[in-house]
């Protein structure tokens, strides 16, 4: 069975993920937007920097952020001049930690829908009377579904699988900053091993399907576009 | 009440030529104006202009009193009241017909006056009643022409803007298109502007011709003065003239109808409407030869005597002649070796021999030819 433990640490998981993900999809459209309509030599920098924690360490960007959010670090001394808490340790911090470290499952999906967007249709849509933001609403947004769909999933299933920033950033605190990939651990080193079976086959599973729920989307946007 | 543009824009391409857009022209409201000329001329770049797709600095326009553009103010395009209706129809791949149709109406953009027409009367027109249910990809190249149309006409422009709408169908669609346009300006006033590189379309239902070529307007003014002028930049092959008259009888044996215009009669294929309505035909100089004698024993129907008014020389075997037949003028396209054989001058009196006559326009026609 689950202890209480393991429940608050699967909520805490979904709470961050979801979180980082509604973020990371408000945040990141205009830079995927600028990224899809770019080709100068800043925007391949940009990206480049964009997709660096998809192969960089995740210690090593653990690590950064230690110092970073220390309360005299760069993130950390005006975050506790605006809120009166510290950034280590905290919910907060695992949100921007998570939100660097997921980026790149974010903007990429968005980067590809919006290169594809065929900008005729916001002319046409414009010379209709729609102004850019219901030109969003009402061509982008449908059109580039797909890609927002998957962003969103992505997004939401690489934040529950982080472990090593969260470990480092987060210091493993119950109900605050333990997440499942940490309780895990914690179950694994004690050799609790059928509490750790059970953790994992929940985050197996649900992982498995959204990566299937995904895979079905993609399938159908290509066969649609056929 | 016009819509006029300046516009100097250079692009210079570093790969091939650079093109260059050096005009000033005014469109009449309440008309179809066709803007015509070869590919490459500036003609989609004017439009876009117009419709505030494209911001070039040197640009000023001016619709009737309303800035749209000019050296410090800019109006985008949501907000000129512009209908754009482009080559290939972009109609929305997520909307169903109905859905973008309604994309439009909901949009209308003027919103203190009426629609000039509501959904159902759009439906008709273009004959889409049956399609609005699909999505854009079940329908046929016309059938998404003609929703393309309908969704920009139920927006409500102020001016409706067509680039080469019909240059990709087959000649039925486009004679149904075009008459379906040439209504609707007659019976709602929307201005349109029309681009077309066939001079036979624009002929079909335009009032007022604009000539541009490599970027610059050669001629501009009502069609028929357009079209009767030799140094118009036309070329001879589809030089013609537009004559105006009435109808006079029809003689059903023969299927022929008879208009009658101050200097004769013309013969055309029978067409429905009522004795003394007036109508337009075109006559393309190429179908037009000279006699001078009247010939007794030719296949050709259409023969008026005529008087020459203008001679223009303009490769090295053809000549364009002007003829005056009553109130009204001929083109003629002959070879050289003919003029110097019939010792042409201008004044000199002479047969036209006819051998082609094109209905234009006649509102209560188009019902029947349906």
């Amino acid at each position: 069975m689950l202890s209480t433990q393991d429940i608050q640490a699967l909520w805490l998981t979904v709470q961050l993920a979801t979180l980082t993900t509604v973020l990371l999809l408000l945040l990141t459209m205009p830079l995927a937007w600028w990224l899809a309509r770019q080709n100068s030599r800043l925007a391949v920098i940009v990206e480049s920097i964009v997709t660096l924690p998809l192969i960089l360490p995740p210690t090593v960007l653990g690590f950064y952020f230690l110092i970073a959010f220390s309360p005299e670090g760069i993130l950390g001394s005006p975050w506790v001049t605006l809120t009166g808490e510290p950034l280590s340790f905290s919910f907060a911090g695992l949100v921007v930690g998570s939100m660097i470290y997921s980026m790149p499952f974010v903007v990429q999906p968005l980067q590809n829908a919006f290169r594809q967007l065929d900008l005729k249709y916001l002319e046409t849509a414009s010379t209709m009377g729609a102004g850019p933001q219901d030109q969003f609403f009402s061509i982008v947004i449908p059109l580039c579904r797909t890609g927002f769909i998957s962003a969103a999933t992505m997004g939401f299933a690489h934040t529950v699988g982080e472990f090593g920033i969260i470990l480092m950033i987060g210091g493993n605190i119950p109900g605050q900053t333990q997440v499942a990939s940490l309780v895990l651990f914690d179950h694994v080193e004690a050799l609790n091993y059928s509490s750790a079976h059970l953790i994992s086959a929940i985050l197996m599973v649900s992982s498995l399907v959204m990566l299937i729920f995904i895979n079905t989307l993609n399938r159908n946007a290509m066969a649609r576009s056929q | 009440m016009t819509l006029s543009v300046k516009l100097q824009h250079s692009i210079d391409n570093h790969s091939t030529a650079s093109f260059k857009l050096k005009l000033e022209t005014s469109f009449p409201s309440g008309q179809i104006s066709a803007l015509f000329g070869p590919s490459g001329a500036g003609k989609t770049t004017l439009l876009r202009c117009i419709s505030g797709l494209e911001k070039f600095p040197q640009c000023e326009i001016k619709n009737h009193q309303t800035i749209w553009q000019n050296q410090t103010s800019f109006i985008r395009s949501h907000q000129r009241q512009v209908g754009f209706v482009f080559q290939n129809s972009r109609l929305f791949p997520h909307l169903s017909v109905d859905e973008n149709l309604n994309y439009g109406i909901s949009r209308a953009q003027k919103k203190d006056q009426q629609s000039l027409i509501d959904k159902p009367s759009a439906c008709n027109w273009f004959s889409i009643e049956s399609l609005l249910e699909r999505h854009p990809h079940q329908l046929s190249a016309g059938e998404t022409q003609r929703v393309a149309l309908a969704r920009a006409i139920l927006n409500n422009p102020q001016w409706l803007l067509l680039d080469e709408p019909i240059a990709n169908l087959d000649e039925l669609s486009k004679s149904i298109i075009l008459k379906r346009l040439k209504n609707i300006n007659e019976q709602y006033g929307l201005s349109m502007i029309f681009v077309s590189h066939d001079l036979e379309d624009a002929a079909q239902i335009a009032s007022h011709l604009t000539l541009i070529d490599r970027g610059e307007i050669t001629t501009s003014g009502k069609i028929e003065e357009v079209l009767n002028n030799l140094d118009s930049g036309i070329s001879a092959q589809e030089m013609g003239s537009i004559v105006e008259g009435q109808v006079q009888h029809h003689d059903t044996e023969n299927g022929l109808s008879s208009i009658q215009f101050p200097g004769g009669e013309l013969n055309l294929q029978q067409i429905s409407c009522a004795t003394g309505t007036r109508i337009k035909v075109r006559i393309p100089a190429r179908d037009v030869s000279i006699n001078l004698e009247h010939a007794q024993h030719s296949s050709v129907l259409n023969i008026m005597s005529a008087e020459v008014v203008e001679i223009k020389q303009h490769c090295p075997a053809n000549a364009l002649i002007k003829l005056k037949v009553g109130d009204q003028f001929i083109l003629s396209n002959i070879t050289k070796k003919s003029l110097h054989r019939l010792a042409l001058v201008p004044n000199k009196k002479v047969f036209a021999q006819i051998k082609s006559v094109s209905l234009v326009s006649h509102p209560n026609l188009y019902q029947s030819a349906l």
